[in-house]
């Protein structure tokens, strides 16, 4: 979903913006294996920008919340396997149907997170389902905040 | 609270699709036994080409008939199944027995000529059943060596591969939990078979002793804690009705140590 989100963001807020979408997505190589990596890099660049413009702070708090989300489902496969690889725990119908399911979750949200970094890039604000809706119950306008 | 309900929705609707994902027959669809049945073989056939040119295997009926009997008579009694099971007494000098990928049971003639009685010997073959049986083999494979290096081995270059990785089957030890996994697997086995389970805690403590001579070193290296761990068959068996059968009339078993103690 494409919102408007009041003043035009600058040029700076933009580029901080998309950045915090892109910084998942590098990780996402790096990490491939271990699903903390993703978490730890949103993580590093929204403590960063944790003080910025409402824009700035909207969309790393939107991309953090996404990779949370990815990550409790990453963890849960990674772990599945390992326990597949070191005890008496056999492959299932029920591990692939769940490996399916988190390829198809991480394939999604690949694709809206590279979308959301093009867009934000312009300036337009992209506002996830459900995540968004959870980014703004963290994140006030300026005005708003104390 | 209208974002919680989303959030709440969503994650049943996750929930229900791996539901319906689980009903397809994946594993039959990505022919996983089919495929890990012929990686088995493949390894094994590599892994036992290696361990014979570097052993030699022992045909002598007086030997192997006596390993056989043993091993199928503790298999009967616990419905293992004996129809893929391969059984192979190599010239080493190491006391040591091991498995191999594809239910194949390593037996050198170092253990046979160090076995103090027919309860050991049916001890040590026990262990490595259970090893068998619970799919350790495999397991410690994919860990230790890797399934990447694994596929190279039988796409080609095996022998060498396998000269490197064989160390891991022989020499490096099963995790702690296998291990005792094993034993206490193992010591079941021998209840079972009315077996006394006391020779494989017998065999353990007198390899813990043992430790320092280059002989033993293969199997304590594999086998670690043996002290321990033989406590703990004894443990396990302490308040059960140990039989006393033996396998092996002494005559079998006299002509097995004579084979095995010639050069």
């Amino acid at each position: 979903m494409i919102r408007k989100f009041g003043n035009p963001p600058g040029e700076d807020e933009c580029e901080r913006a998309s950045y915090s979408y892109l910084m998942s997505l590098v990780a996402v190589i790096m990490g491939l294996p271990l699903p903390i990596v993703n978490l730890i890099a949103t993580l590093i660049f929204w403590a960063n920008n944790r003080r910025a413009t409402y824009f700035v702070r909207w969309h790393c708090t939107q991309a953090l919340l996404s990779q949370l989300l990815t990550f409790f489902l990453n963890s849960a496969a990674f772990w599945w396997t390992i326990s597949i690889l070191t005890s008496r725990e056999t492959v299932s119908n029920s591990y692939f149907a769940y490996l399916i399911l988190v390829i198809g979750v991480n394939l999604v949200e690949f694709v809206a997170t590279l979308h959301a970094a093009i867009q934000t890039r312009k300036g337009i604000h992209v506002d996830w389902f459900i995540i968004g809706e959870i980014t703004d119950l963290f994140v006030q306008p300026d005005e708003n905040r104390a | 609270m209208k974002t919680a309900l989303k959030f709440i929705v969503l994650i049943l609707a996750l929930a229900l699709i791996w539901l319906g994902l689980s009903k397809f027959n994946w594993v039959e669809l990505f022919r996983i036994e089919k495929n890990s049945r012929e990686l088995e073989e493949s390894l094994a056939k590599v892994y036992l080409d290696f361990f014979i040119n570097a052993e030699g295997e022992i045909k002598d009926e007086d030997v192997c008939q006596p390993v056989l009997k043993l091993t199928y008579e503790i298999c009967l009694a616990n419905s293992i199944d004996t129809a893929g099971l391969k059984i192979h007494v190599l010239g080493g000098q190491e006391v040591n027995a091991f498995a191999l990928p594809d239910r194949n049971l390593v037996i050198l003639k170092g253990l046979l000529k160090d076995c103090k009685s027919q309860e050991e010997l049916a001890g040590v073959i026990a262990h490595e059943l259970a090893h068998i049986e619970h799919d350790h083999i495999m397991k410690k494979l994919i860990r230790e060596v890797g399934l990447g290096t694994l596929s190279t081995m039988i796409g080609g270059g095996g022998g060498e591969v396998a000269r490197e990785t064989a160390g891991t089957l022989t020499s490096s030890a099963f995790d702690r939990k296998m291990e005792e996994e094993a034993d206490l697997a193992g010591a079941e086995y021998l209840l079972n078979a009315n077996i006394d389970p006391s020779g494989l805690a017998d065999f353990l403590y007198r390899m813990d002793k043992m430790a320092e001579m280059p002989e033993f070193f293969y199997w304590v290296s594999t086998h670690p804690n043996s002290a321990e761990r033989a406590q703990k068959i004894l443990d396990r068996v302490r308040n059960e009705e140990i039989g006393s059968k033996k396998i092996l009339s002494e005559s079998e078993w006299n002509k097995l140590k004579l084979k095995a103690a010639a050069r």
